[in-house]
Formats: structure tokens, sequence, C-alpha cells
């Protein structure tokens, strides 16, 4: 009873370090440029099938494969800023359609190029840590610290470097940044670059955890965005609160639940939240 | 007044164009052609719903839970109830006009991108909580062998017939389209058109002279629910069956992308959307494996290079004579 509860938590913080992982690129450029970026699921699918090329087909090193990922991806959000978000600025609903074309467009070209079928990738760590009677895959203790590591990584970024606080200054007042001389474009595409190159990550980390496919992207930018809500848009400590949240309804939804109920209570969640709190939980006036 | 001789060749067009539309059935003999029209104006109808309610300055992408909320208030009145589906066919678009007010009035309060999520997880709770009704709506093994509508009968002799044939199907679809068009173009020429348009340019200043920007922005959304509804039951019944699986978020986000391909300018826009996208589909599926990223190229393009969508065509191209034939003709044409 007590061992069950306790491994139905252990994989509800798991799951919501996952959740946060996935919606930390999300929130951060939404809260630059009011985006809500729909490819975000396929720069995070991109970022898997470029961790399975470099790892699994090239066979270069974990470490270095998931860094090249994230900047490959990286460069690609870049482009696709400098290129075409550029062009709408300050539209938010356009902005919002021309995400979803691009991912519709980054969905069917990997569909071309890879096919429909599932792509496994061999995890480096295996076993499991069995800590009196309850269990802990190796990769799931891999896939904790590391993305710990992005969290600080991603925080002390933020914080202390030039940057990093032009971004900050950004999401807090947009005129003001400009008058204090902070090149928006630079800095639109840095973070926007910044954005996709979390979500590879993202993508990237959880390749070895489940499959790998061009449709992974739907579903994973959904969850995204009921945790960037929960928590509050475009607040990164909500961010990670709304997917701590989101992940503990699914393992303990899971367990104790019938059917789909924890989908359901996530998704009912959601529209609470946005009714009774708009800004979320952790969310700042805009 | 709106009738005069000037609009003489605005209705010709009219007339002309239902006449093709009605008559179509009678060249295509292809029954897979049908089907495709039929889903043509299957998805226009929560569409046209879509459009008014992004008049008053919301995008919803959660309208597929109003579809699926017709679909299962059809079925239920004729499977359970044993109703007529003539008599079931409004009412689940009146049920899902009155879910649609219920959710409206809390979430109407909220605007812009934080709108857009909240009717996005809606639409998906709607949708798991059907799948976890089993009770009533079947949960994941859905509801099938919906009974075929009664015949169209006039003095005791049935006039139409529904069989696995698709031509009164068709009729149907475009009946029900016909029926929103209606709608549309009577609420557009009407104070209430108005005052939707205002609250979508302006919301603080039409409340300032005195609009209850709420009330009416529910009363939109609550008529976009019913075209909705409407669409759902017709499906229902047409593919006589619902299950959970049949409403995806992909449905909502493909009538927000109908709208805009379209353009919200017109009341036509959401119907020119469907058919240019879809008529796309069929066309391109030759082209097999490339056909998706074209599809993505396509409407990325329509968002970069035509914002205000398909409709805009006509007023750039007004414009575009104009200025090569700037004597005679300006500014006559387009003050109705």
């Amino acid at each position: 009873m007590i061992e069950t509860l306790a491994q139905v938590a252990l994989n509800a913080v798991v799951l919501g370090v996952t959740y946060t992982l996935i919606a930390l690129g999300l929130t951060l450029i939404y809260s630059m440029m009011r985006i809500i970026n729909f490819a975000h699921g396929q720069l995070f699918m991109l970022g898997a099938y470029a961790f399975y090329v470099i790892f699994a087909q090239i066979g270069i090193a974990f470490l270095p494969a998931l860094l090249f990922s994230g900047l490959i991806v990286a460069a690609v959000g870049f482009l696709l800023e400098k290129s075409l978000f550029r062009r709408l600025r300050g539209k938010e609903l356009s902005s919002l359609l021309l995400s979803l074309g691009i991912g519709l467009f980054l969905e069917a070209g990997i569909l071309l190029l890879f096919g429909e079928k599932d792509k496994g990738v061999m995890s480096p760590f295996s076993g499991a840590f069995n800590v009196s009677g309850i269990f802990i895959g190796k990769e799931r203790v891999a896939l904790l610290l590391i993305s710990l590591l992005i969290f600080c990584g991603l925080f002390l970024f933020l914080k202390f470097t030039r940057t990093g606080r032009a971004i900050r200054a950004f999401s807090q007042d947009t005129d003001a940044a400009m008058l204090q001389g902070i090149d928006i474009d630079r800095i639109s595409s840095m973070g926007f670059a910044l954005g996709s190159g979390l979500a590879a990550l993202a993508g990237a980390l959880l390749a070895p955890v489940y499959w790998v496919n061009p449709f992974i992207g739907g579903p994973a930018v959904v969850n995204a965005f009921i945790v960037m809500v929960i928590g509050g848009l475009g607040s990164i400590p909500g961010t990670i609160l709304g997917g701590l949240i989101l992940g503990a309804i699914e393992s303990f939804g899971k367990e104790y639940l019938p059917g789909s109920w924890n989908e359901a209570i996530a998704y009912s969640l959601v529209v609470i939240v946005l009714i009774i709190r708009p800004k979320g939980l952790m969310g700042y006036e805009d | 007044m709106k009738t005069s001789w000037r609009n003489f060749p605005v209705w010709i067009l009219k007339i002309l164009g239902l006449c093709c539309l009605a008559g179509l059935p009678l060249v295509i003999e292809n029954q897979y052609v049908l089907h495709v029209l039929i889903n043509i104006f299957l998805v226009t109808l929560p569409a046209v719903g879509l459009r008014l309610i992004l008049i008053t300055g919301n995008m919803s992408f959660g309208q597929v839970a109003f579809v699926a909320i017709g679909a299962y208030t059809s079925t239920l009145l004729v499977v359970k109830l044993g109703l007529s589906t003539w008599v079931a066919l409004p009412m689940a678009g009146f049920v899902s006009a009155v879910f649609g007010a219920a959710i409206g009035w809390p979430a109407l309060r909220i605007r812009g991108t934080y709108f857009a999520i909240l009717t996005l997880c809606m639409g998906q709770a709607v949708i798991k909580y059907i799948e976890n009704l089993p009770a009533l709506t079947g949960g994941s093994d859905g509801i099938f062998g919906i009974p075929r509508p009664g015949a169209i009968e006039i003095l005791g002799h049935p006039i139409i017939v529904f069989t696995s044939a698709k031509e009164n199907y068709y009729y149907l679809a475009l009946a029900l389209f016909l029926f929103s068009m209606l709608l549309m173009s009577r609420i557009e020429r009407s104070r209430l058109g108005r005052i939707f348009h205002a609250l979508g340019q302006h919301d603080s200043l039409a409340k300032s002279v005195g609009i209850p920007a709420l009330r009416y922005k529910v009363l939109a959304f609550s008529i976009g629910c019913f075209l909705s509804g409407l669409g759902g039951a017709f499906y229902a019944h047409y593919f006589r069956g619902v299950h959970p699986e049949n409403f995806t978020v992909w449905d909502s986000i493909y009538y927000v992308v109908y709208t805009i391909v379209g353009g919200v300018g017109s009341i036509w826009g959401p119907f020119l959307g469907a058919s240019a996208m879809l008529g796309f589909f069929e066309v391109s599926r030759s082209l097999t494996k490339l056909q998706p990223i074209l599809y993505a190229v396509v409407f990325i393009v329509v968002i970069l290079f035509l914002p205000e969508g398909l409709v805009s065509i006509k007023d750039r191209l007004l414009h575009a004579a104009k200025r090569l034939a700037p004597i005679g003709g300006g500014g006559k044409n387009d003050n109705g």
C-alpha cells in the first residue's frame, strides 16, 4: 500500500519533470513574443529525430549527441524566427496560425524523410535501482539529473548573462527594453532559438524512454499547453509547478481512477484555473 | 432599400450558383465525389459559427466539443428515446447552444490567447467526459447503428427517401449549409451584426456607448455553437454512428484553418476556405507522399501573403484595377 503510493509519487515526479522540460521552451517564447507556438511539439519531435540520427545511427556519444541535437534545432528555430515569424511581429493570432502551419510542415517533412514507422533508440543506461521495494530505472534517474541541470543552466543564463537579462527585460516590457538599447530583432531570434533548443533537448532526452515517430509532437504540445497555463503563461517557476501538478494528476489518476479520467481532470483543471485565475498559479499580470 | 436594380447582377449570380450546387448530384454520379462535397458542407457549418465568434474578437480552438455534443445529443434522442431525426436534428443544435452559453458565460470574460487555450482544453475535456461516461454515451465503444432519417413525405407520398446512395444526404447537407448562410446574412444586416462587429473592433468603445459586451459575446458564441451542434448531428446521421475518436483537437484546428484561409471578411469565407483546402487536398492526392507538405506550404503562404483570406482576392483585384484605370468608375462600386 505505502509502497504503491511511494512508487506512484516517484513516477509523478519523473513525469512532472518531463512535462516541465517540454513546456519550458514554450513558456520562454510566449513570455517574450506572446506567440503561442503550436510548432513547439514538432520542434520537440525534430529534436528526437536529430538525436536518433546522431546517437543511434552515427553513433556519437550520449552527451555530445544531446548537445548537437539541441544546437541543430536551435538553428532551425533561429531561422524560422528570422525568416517567418518576424514578418508577423505583434500579430498574436496570425503568429499562432503561422506556427500551426510550420508544425504541419515539419511533421510532413519528417514523415517524408523517415516514414511513419516507430524508431527505437537504445538507452545507454539500463537496469534499475531498487530502494526497499520502490523501483526506479537508471535511465529515469539520468533523465531527472540532466533535466535538473538544464533547469539550473537556464536559470543561471537568464539571471546572470547579458543576453539572458535582455530576454527577461524583453518579456517584461518590450518598449522599455527597446529604450534601453536592446536589439529586439537579435533577442527575438536568440529567444526563439533557445526555446526551440529546449524543445529539442526534451525530445532527445525522451527518445530512449518512448518511441520516436513523426506524430509525437501533437500530444506533447497539448500537454505543454496544460503545464504552461496551470503554472501561469510566461512564468518559469510556474511552469515547473504546472509540470509537477500535471505529472501528479497523470500518475495518481492512472493508478486510482478508471478509464482516462486523469485526462478529463487535467483539461478541466486548465479551464477552471483560467476562469478563476487567468494569470495562472504563479503568473503575473500582463 | 437594399434590393435595388444595382444589385440585380449579384442576384443573378447567386441564383446561378444555387442552381449549380443543387444540380451537382445530377451531373456527378461518382459517390466518392459526392462524399467529398458533403464533407465540405459538414465542416463549413462549424466554421461558419466560428467566424461569428471570431468577429466578436474571440478565437475558439474547441468547437469540436460542440460538434460532439450535437452528434451525441441527436444520436441519443433517436436511439434511446426513439425520436424522429427531423426532431432530433434541431434539438441537437439547441442543446449545443445551451452548452455554449453555459461555458461562454464564464469563459468569455477571458480574452486573446488565454481564451484560445481555454477553449482548446475545454474541447479536449468534453471529449474525455464523453469517453468516460459509458452509461450515457457508450464510452470508448461509441454508439453505432443509428437508423436512417425517415422519408420526407408530401401528402402521404414519400418524396425523398434516405438510402445508402449519397444524393439525398447531399441535399440535406446543402439545405443545412444554406440555412446557415441565410442566418448569417440576416444577422450581418441587422443591428445585432453591427454590434458583433463593433465588439470585435473596439470592445471598450462599444461598452462605453452602453452595449453589454459580455452578453452579446455569449450570444455570438452560442449561435456559433448552435451551428456546430447542427453539423455534429448531421455527422452522426450521415455516418450512422458516433465514437469519441471521431472528434479530435485537429477538427477544431481545421475549422480555424478553413475560416482564416477563406477569410473572416465575408459570410462566404468559411465555405470558400473549406472548399479550397479540402478540394486541394483531394486534387493533390495523386502526389501521395508529397501531399501533406504541399498542404502545409499552401497554408503558410496564405497566412503570410493573404492575411485577410481568399475573400480578399476580389478586393485586391478591384484595387489593382482602380490603380490601373484611375479615371472613371473609381469609388462607385463599393459603397454598399
